[in-house]
Protein backbone atom coordinates (compact mmCIF):
# COMPACT_ATOMS: atom_id res chain seq x y z
CA UNK A 1 0.00 0.00 0.00
CA UNK A 2 1.22 3.49 -0.84
CA UNK A 3 2.75 5.27 2.19
CA UNK A 4 0.87 8.55 2.00
CA UNK A 5 2.32 9.93 5.25
CA UNK A 6 5.89 9.44 4.01
CA UNK A 7 4.95 11.12 0.74
CA UNK A 8 3.38 14.05 2.60
CA UNK A 9 6.50 14.56 4.74
CA UNK A 10 8.79 14.51 1.68
CA UNK A 11 6.51 16.91 -0.12
CA UNK A 12 6.46 19.37 2.80
CA UNK A 13 10.26 19.29 3.02
CA UNK A 14 10.57 19.98 -0.71
CA UNK A 15 8.04 22.80 -0.59
CA UNK A 16 9.70 24.50 2.37
CA UNK A 17 12.36 25.70 -0.07
CA UNK A 18 9.75 27.16 -2.42
CA UNK A 19 8.20 29.32 0.32
CA UNK A 20 11.41 29.97 2.27
CA UNK A 21 11.64 33.71 1.60
CA UNK A 22 8.27 34.47 3.19
CA UNK A 23 7.66 35.45 6.80
CA UNK A 24 7.08 32.64 9.28
CA UNK A 25 3.30 33.18 9.49
CA UNK A 26 2.86 33.29 5.73
CA UNK A 27 5.23 30.36 5.28
CA UNK A 28 3.14 28.25 7.66
CA UNK A 29 -0.03 29.22 5.79
CA UNK A 30 1.51 28.27 2.45
CA UNK A 31 2.75 24.94 3.81
CA UNK A 32 -0.68 24.24 5.27
CA UNK A 33 -2.17 24.99 1.83
CA UNK A 34 0.30 22.52 0.36
CA UNK A 35 -0.72 19.96 2.97
CA UNK A 36 -4.38 20.52 2.10
CA UNK A 37 -3.49 20.09 -1.56
CA UNK A 38 -1.72 16.81 -0.79
CA UNK A 39 -4.68 15.50 1.17
CA UNK A 40 -6.97 16.45 -1.71
CA UNK A 41 -4.81 14.25 -3.94
CA UNK A 42 -4.68 11.37 -1.49
CA UNK A 43 -7.50 9.69 -3.40
CA UNK A 44 -5.46 9.77 -6.63
CA UNK A 45 -2.41 8.33 -4.94
CA UNK A 46 -4.36 5.45 -3.42
CA UNK A 47 -6.06 4.85 -6.79
CA UNK A 48 -2.69 4.72 -8.58
CA UNK A 49 -1.24 2.29 -6.04
CA UNK A 50 -4.24 0.03 -6.69
CA UNK A 51 -3.76 0.37 -10.47
CA UNK A 52 -0.12 -0.59 -9.98
CA UNK A 53 -1.08 -3.61 -7.88
CA UNK A 54 -3.66 -4.68 -10.50
CA UNK A 55 -1.13 -4.31 -13.32
CA UNK A 56 -3.02 -1.51 -15.10
CA UNK A 57 0.05 0.73 -14.92
CA UNK A 58 3.72 -0.15 -14.63
CA UNK A 59 6.04 0.75 -11.76
CA UNK A 60 7.62 3.36 -14.07
CA UNK A 61 4.18 4.82 -14.83
CA UNK A 62 3.44 5.00 -11.11
CA UNK A 63 6.73 6.69 -10.31
CA UNK A 64 6.28 9.16 -13.17
CA UNK A 65 2.75 10.04 -11.99
CA UNK A 66 3.95 10.47 -8.43
CA UNK A 67 6.76 12.80 -9.46
CA UNK A 68 4.38 14.72 -11.73
CA UNK A 69 2.10 15.18 -8.73
CA UNK A 70 5.00 16.58 -6.72
CA UNK A 71 5.79 18.98 -9.58
CA UNK A 72 2.14 19.97 -9.58
CA UNK A 73 2.28 20.63 -5.82
CA UNK A 74 5.23 22.97 -6.42
CA UNK A 75 3.33 24.73 -9.21
CA UNK A 76 0.35 25.15 -6.87
CA UNK A 77 2.58 26.57 -4.11
CA UNK A 78 4.05 29.03 -6.62
CA UNK A 79 0.56 30.05 -7.70
CA UNK A 80 -0.47 30.70 -4.08
CA UNK A 81 2.72 32.67 -3.51
CA UNK A 82 2.07 34.78 -6.64
CA UNK A 83 -1.55 35.39 -5.73
CA UNK A 84 -0.49 36.49 -2.24
CA UNK A 85 1.93 38.99 -3.78
CA UNK A 86 -0.79 40.23 -6.16
CA UNK A 87 -3.16 40.74 -3.21
CA UNK A 88 -0.49 42.71 -1.34
CA UNK A 89 0.09 44.83 -4.47
CA UNK A 90 -3.64 45.54 -4.69
CA UNK A 91 -3.63 46.58 -1.02
CA UNK A 92 -0.64 48.88 -1.60
CA UNK A 93 -2.41 50.46 -4.58
CA UNK A 94 -5.54 51.03 -2.50
CA UNK A 95 -3.46 52.67 0.26
CA UNK A 96 -1.64 54.81 -2.30
CA UNK A 97 -4.96 55.98 -3.81
CA UNK A 98 -6.22 56.90 -0.34
CA UNK A 99 -3.02 58.81 0.50
CA UNK A 100 -3.11 60.61 -2.86
CA UNK A 101 -6.75 61.54 -2.26
CA UNK A 102 -5.95 62.92 1.19
CA UNK A 103 -3.00 64.95 -0.14
CA UNK A 104 -5.20 66.45 -2.87
CA UNK A 105 -7.75 67.53 -0.25
CA UNK A 106 -5.04 69.16 1.90
CA UNK A 107 -3.29 71.08 -0.88
CA UNK A 108 -6.46 72.06 -2.74
CA UNK B 1 8.13 90.45 1.97
CA UNK B 2 5.73 88.43 4.15
CA UNK B 3 3.74 87.44 1.06
CA UNK B 4 6.95 86.27 -0.67
CA UNK B 5 7.91 84.23 2.41
CA UNK B 6 4.43 82.65 2.55
CA UNK B 7 4.66 81.78 -1.14
CA UNK B 8 8.11 80.30 -0.56
CA UNK B 9 6.85 78.13 2.32
CA UNK B 10 3.84 77.09 0.25
CA UNK B 11 6.03 76.08 -2.66
CA UNK B 12 8.45 74.23 -0.38
CA UNK B 13 5.58 72.44 1.30
CA UNK B 14 4.08 71.38 -2.03
CA UNK B 15 7.45 70.25 -3.36
CA UNK B 16 7.97 68.21 -0.17
CA UNK B 17 4.57 66.59 -0.62
CA UNK B 18 5.35 65.78 -4.25
CA UNK B 19 8.71 64.29 -3.24
CA UNK B 20 6.97 62.22 -0.54
CA UNK B 21 4.45 60.98 -3.09
CA UNK B 22 7.30 60.12 -5.44
CA UNK B 23 9.00 58.08 -2.70
CA UNK B 24 5.68 56.44 -1.90
CA UNK B 25 5.15 55.56 -5.56
CA UNK B 26 8.59 53.97 -5.72
CA UNK B 27 8.02 52.02 -2.50
CA UNK B 28 4.68 50.84 -3.81
CA UNK B 29 6.01 49.52 -7.12
CA UNK B 30 4.24 46.22 -7.79
CA UNK B 31 6.17 43.16 -6.58
CA UNK B 32 4.63 40.95 -9.26
CA UNK B 33 3.89 41.64 -12.92
CA UNK B 34 0.47 42.81 -14.02
CA UNK B 35 -1.98 40.58 -15.88
CA UNK B 36 -0.91 40.01 -19.47
CA UNK B 37 -3.53 38.96 -22.03
CA UNK B 38 -0.95 37.38 -24.37
CA UNK B 39 0.51 35.25 -21.55
CA UNK B 40 -2.99 34.18 -20.51
CA UNK B 41 -4.03 33.20 -24.06
CA UNK B 42 -0.70 31.44 -24.58
CA UNK B 43 -1.22 29.29 -21.48
CA UNK B 44 -4.82 28.42 -22.41
CA UNK B 45 -3.87 27.46 -25.99
CA UNK B 46 -0.90 25.38 -24.84
CA UNK B 47 -3.10 23.56 -22.33
CA UNK B 48 -5.52 22.59 -25.12
CA UNK B 49 -2.70 21.54 -27.49
CA UNK B 50 -0.91 19.56 -24.77
CA UNK B 51 -4.06 17.72 -23.71
CA UNK B 52 -4.80 16.88 -27.33
CA UNK B 53 -1.33 15.46 -27.91
CA UNK B 54 -1.26 13.51 -24.62
CA UNK B 55 -4.49 11.80 -25.74
CA UNK B 56 -2.57 10.41 -28.73
CA UNK B 57 0.32 9.00 -26.71
CA UNK B 58 -1.02 5.43 -26.99
CA UNK B 59 -0.04 5.75 -30.67
CA UNK B 60 3.63 5.66 -31.79
CA UNK B 61 5.61 8.82 -31.02
CA UNK B 62 7.13 8.68 -34.51
CA UNK B 63 3.66 9.21 -36.00
CA UNK B 64 3.30 12.46 -34.03
CA UNK B 65 6.90 13.61 -33.86
CA UNK B 66 6.30 16.78 -35.86
CA UNK B 67 3.44 17.85 -33.58
CA UNK B 68 5.49 16.96 -30.49
CA UNK B 69 8.48 19.01 -31.65
CA UNK B 70 6.19 21.93 -32.52
CA UNK B 71 4.53 21.76 -29.11
CA UNK B 72 7.89 21.70 -27.36
CA UNK B 73 8.92 24.82 -29.31
CA UNK B 74 5.69 26.57 -28.33
CA UNK B 75 6.19 25.64 -24.67
CA UNK B 76 9.74 27.00 -24.76
CA UNK B 77 8.44 30.19 -26.41
CA UNK B 78 5.96 30.64 -23.55
CA UNK B 79 8.78 30.11 -21.04
CA UNK B 80 10.98 32.70 -22.77
CA UNK B 81 8.06 35.14 -22.98
CA UNK B 82 7.45 34.77 -19.23
CA UNK B 83 11.16 35.16 -18.52
CA UNK B 84 11.31 38.40 -20.50
CA UNK B 85 8.56 40.13 -18.53
CA UNK B 86 9.67 42.28 -15.58
CA UNK B 87 8.81 41.11 -12.03
CA UNK B 88 7.58 37.83 -13.44
CA UNK B 89 9.86 35.37 -11.63
CA UNK B 90 7.08 33.23 -10.18
CA UNK B 91 5.31 32.59 -13.50
CA UNK B 92 8.72 31.99 -15.09
CA UNK B 93 9.49 29.37 -12.44
CA UNK B 94 6.16 27.67 -13.20
CA UNK B 95 6.99 27.48 -16.92
CA UNK B 96 10.49 26.26 -16.07
CA UNK B 97 9.01 23.30 -14.18
CA UNK B 98 6.52 22.68 -17.01
CA UNK B 99 9.18 22.49 -19.76
CA UNK B 100 12.03 20.86 -17.80
CA UNK B 101 12.94 17.61 -19.58
CA UNK B 102 14.41 16.25 -16.33
CA UNK B 103 11.14 16.67 -14.46
CA UNK B 104 7.72 15.10 -14.96
CA UNK B 105 5.41 17.63 -16.56
CA UNK B 106 5.28 18.38 -20.32
CA UNK B 107 9.05 18.48 -20.86
CA UNK B 108 9.54 15.11 -19.18
CA UNK B 109 6.43 13.64 -20.78
CA UNK B 110 7.64 14.34 -24.33
CA UNK B 111 10.98 12.72 -23.53
CA UNK B 112 9.30 9.66 -22.00
CA UNK B 113 6.91 9.24 -24.94
CA UNK B 114 9.80 9.45 -27.40
CA UNK B 115 11.83 6.92 -25.43
CA UNK B 116 9.00 4.43 -24.96
CA UNK B 117 7.34 5.03 -28.37
CA UNK B 118 3.85 4.34 -26.93
CA UNK B 119 2.30 4.83 -23.49
CA UNK B 120 -0.55 2.93 -21.88
CA UNK B 121 -4.11 4.32 -22.03
CA UNK B 122 -4.45 3.89 -18.25
CA UNK B 123 -1.35 6.02 -17.65
CA UNK B 124 -2.49 8.61 -20.21
CA UNK B 125 -5.90 8.89 -18.57
CA UNK B 126 -4.39 9.65 -15.16
CA UNK B 127 -1.53 11.78 -16.42
CA UNK B 128 -3.70 14.10 -18.51
CA UNK B 129 -5.56 15.14 -15.33
CA UNK B 130 -2.29 16.10 -13.64
CA UNK B 131 -1.20 18.15 -16.66
CA UNK B 132 -4.57 19.91 -16.86
CA UNK B 133 -4.20 20.92 -13.21
CA UNK B 134 -0.60 22.05 -13.79
CA UNK B 135 -1.65 24.36 -16.64
CA UNK B 136 -4.49 25.64 -14.45
CA UNK B 137 -1.95 26.82 -11.86
CA UNK B 138 -0.26 28.97 -14.54
CA UNK B 139 -3.58 30.24 -15.87
CA UNK B 140 -4.91 30.83 -12.34
CA UNK B 141 -1.90 32.89 -11.33
CA UNK B 142 -1.99 35.00 -14.48
CA UNK B 143 -5.70 35.73 -14.12
CA UNK B 144 -5.21 36.64 -10.43
CA UNK B 145 -2.69 39.37 -11.19
CA UNK B 146 -3.62 43.05 -11.13
CA UNK B 147 -5.38 44.06 -14.36
CA UNK B 148 -4.01 47.17 -16.13
CA UNK B 149 -7.37 48.91 -15.52
CA UNK B 150 -6.93 48.50 -11.76
CA UNK B 151 -3.74 50.62 -11.82
CA UNK B 152 -4.38 54.34 -12.15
Amino acid sequence: MFDFDAFLETLKTDLTEVVSDFGEDLKDDLLNDAGDFAFQTKEDLIKWSKMLKDGEISADDFEFLLKAKKDLAEMEALKQRGLTQAKLDKLKLAIMDTVAGSVKKVIA
Amino acid sequence: MLQTFTNYIGRTHRVAILVAIGILLTACAPSISQFNETAYQQAVQLKVKSMSLIDKANEPYSAHEEAAVQLKQNLLTAYEYAKGRPSNEISTRQWEIMVDAERNLMGGFLVRWKEQETLSPAFIGEYSKVIADAFDTIIGLESGKIKPGEVE
